[in-house]
């Protein structure tokens, strides 16, 4: 298929011990593809190493081995020139899970939104404007949120910040690292609706980080299932949710408080 | 008598624009054994309300009405007094075990300091217990974890360590703040079966905080879901999943994605939750709900007792049978839309 976005395999990542402590292989030889407009979501508990697969497709930490492609291009492991890094911009964009830190305090929210523009695309002072004003807008915010600071912002309307900074490069990727995990449950709905409502709008591919089946079968047509830096599952969620062929999914699924819930005990 | 009653409590703390209401008038109480949820969203003001239980408010705080921890009346209380009740009556949990366990001591030292100091127990008897208690949490080699330091441990596990130092003053009453909220759902599963099981073996009683309506429903006796730092909503846990009386607890069941049913867009509760000082004279809900009238803007709904529970709505019998409660389990392989009804 000459359409996938991301094209992952054999990816591993081996972090040395400490102390005299065996290398831990926190990635251990992980394949996936996504095409373009769909949603991956790629679920596990902490350590499974669903974070680190995330930050080795960005560039943000090196593979030990195995290939990377976005857009039909192989990610080298080198350093890349400022075009290329611009280049990559345009192809994948990140949104991470707290919007706290992720905004830089001193800039305001039309300012974030105009560099992220500007970054990509040369265009005039007016064209600028009504590009953020759109963006804005297209992210539920208003007008007059473009003259504020983050801090005066709820940790919502950050995180809606955070996903039109990265629309802004109008990458084909979106990958989003539990970009709904700190927020209450109110907002995190409304979240989840933008997002469905992006993807309504244009065509853009999600990679979605999360420990959440519910989230995730909310938002996602594909899960992959992650567990000690390997894939146990990959299947459409509805059919990983509805009939999962491993014992670590059905126990995850089981997992989940619902009505009937009865928290299990495995150990005695 | 209640294991814990709460009257009428009202905290203020300080702030640079003056005092400013956090807790506005909560009531509630636990019988002995009982488990009772407490629900809400950031700034609710479900955490302070139970570290005033424990007599801790933030230095310079203004605290007024009644709490009484098994006739034990802890506002006013002397220094002796909290230090008896925080020793031996009640134990509190928090959510992360990382900031709350001493990095320089070992796991055993932490679990025995209570032991040896508030019930006279000698090393070697408090680490025996030590060893036991470990076990009832589910940590089978407890010698060897009692030589252990925090950072040896997995968050799972140091929560659990956190349990078992709880439970070791054998108290009344468990306070636990977010207990499972850094952990993974597996081990979030296994320490709710923990307390469960504790729980009921001891006869204590739990006041259980958290953000997730789902999971205090599914494990406590009663949920009482708070907005704006008022209890809006309390009902035997299993009809206010079915059927809430408040907006807001309707709007949060639905707003939360199941694993069982997908709705193309979720029904949402426009708007952030607000904090007690922030909301104006009528209903703190009103600005959000979609049921308002002009009267929830101007005058502030008193809670009214119902057969199953207690409400806080001016429009709480036209609503009944009205509002959704958690979404219907879909047939296997179906989605169902979700209906949208706030």
């Amino acid at each position: 298929m000459s359409d996938q976005v991301i094209k992952v395999e054999g990816l591993r990542k081996v972090f040395p011990g400490h102390g005299g402590a065996p290398d831990v292989a926190a990635v251990d030889g992980v394949s996936f593809e996504l095409g373009a407009g769909e949603s991956l979501a790629i679920v596990g508990e902490s350590g499974s190493g669903k974070t680190t697969v995330a930050r080795m497709l960005m560039g943000l930490e090196r593979p030990t081995s195995g290939l990377v492609e976005v857009c039909g291009r192989r990610r080298s492991t080198g350093r890349p020139t400022t075009r290329e890094r611009r280049r990559r911009g345009r192809e994948m964009q990140l949104v991470f899970q707290d919007p706290y830190l992720s905004l830089d305090r001193s800039q305001r929210i039309g300012t974030i939104v105009e560099t992220a523009i500007r970054l990509q695309f040369a265009v005039g002072r007016a064209e600028l404007r009504s590009r953020t004003a759109a963006l804005l807008e297209q992210v539920g915010l208003q007008p007059r949120h473009a003259e504020l600071f983050p801090r005066q912002l709820s940790g919502g309307q950050r995180q809606r910040v955070a996903i039109a900074r990265a629309l802004a490069a109008e990458p084909s990727v979106l990958v989003l690292d539990e970009a709904v995990a700190a927020l209450d449950v109110s907002i995190q709905a409304q979240i989840l609706n933008l997002l469905c409502d992006i993807r309504d709008s244009r065509e853009i591919a999600y990679l979605f980080i999360s420990h959440d089946l519910a989230v995730v079968n909310q938002l996602c047509e594909r899960t992959l299932v992650m567990r000690r830096g390997a894939v146990v599952e990959e299947a459409p969620t509805r059919e990983l949710l509805t009939a999962p062929t491993q014992d670590y999914t059905r126990r995850l699924i089981a997992a989940v408080p619902r009505p009937g819930w009865v928290p299990i005990r495995s150990t005695a | 008598m209640s294991m814990l009653t709460i009257e009428d409590l009202v905290v203020r703390v300080r702030s640079q624009d003056g005092p400013r209401t956090i807790v506005d008038g909560v009531s509630l109480d636990i019988e002995r054994g009982e488990a009772l949820g407490l629900v809400g969203e950031s700034g609710s003001g479900k955490s302070i309300t139970a570290r005033t239980v424990l007599g801790l408010f933030p230095a310079g705080s203004q605290v007024s009405g009644r709490i009484e921890v098994d006739g034990f009346s802890v506002l006013g209380a002397d220094r002796r007094g909290l230090t008896a009740l925080r020793s031996r009556r009640v134990a509190m949990i928090f959510q992360d075990p990382r900031a709350h366990i001493n990095p320089v001591h070992r796991i055993g030292d932490f679990l025995t300091e209570a032991l040896r100091r508030h019930l006279g127990m000698d090393r070697a008897g408090a680490a025996r217990r030590a060893v036991g208690l470990l076990a009832d949490v589910g940590i089978p080699d407890g010698e060897r974890r009692l030589r252990q330091y925090p950072h040896e441990l997995s968050g799972g596990l140091l929560q659990r360590v956190m349990i078992a130092a709880a439970i070791a003053i054998e108290p009344d009453l468990i306070l636990a703040d977010e207990p499972t909220t850094a952990l993974d759902v597996t081990t979030q599963s296994e320490v709710m079966a923990i307390l469960g099981e504790l729980r009921t073996q001891r006869g204590m009683a739990m006041l259980f905080i958290t953000h997730d309506l789902e999971l205090a429903a599914a494990t406590c006796d009663r949920t009482a879901v708070m907005y704006a730092g008022r209890i809006v909503e309390r009902q035997p846990s299993k009809s206010l999943a079915q059927q809430p009386l408040h907006p807001y607890t309707s709007g949060l069941l639905g707003s939360r994605p199941s694993i069982e049913t997908v709705a193309h867009r979720l029904p949402v509760i426009p708007g952030r939750p607000v904090a007690a000082f922030e909301a104006g004279e009528g209903c703190a809900f009103a600005p959000r709900c979609g049921f308002a009238l002009d009267r929830c803007h101007r005058e502030r709904p008193p809670v009214e007792h119902r057969l199953e529970g207690e409400v806080a709505c001016h429009r709480h019998e036209e609503l009944t049978g009205v509002l959704a409660g958690e979404p219907i389990a879909a047939p296997t392989g179906a989605p169902v839309e979700r209906s949208v009804d706030v």
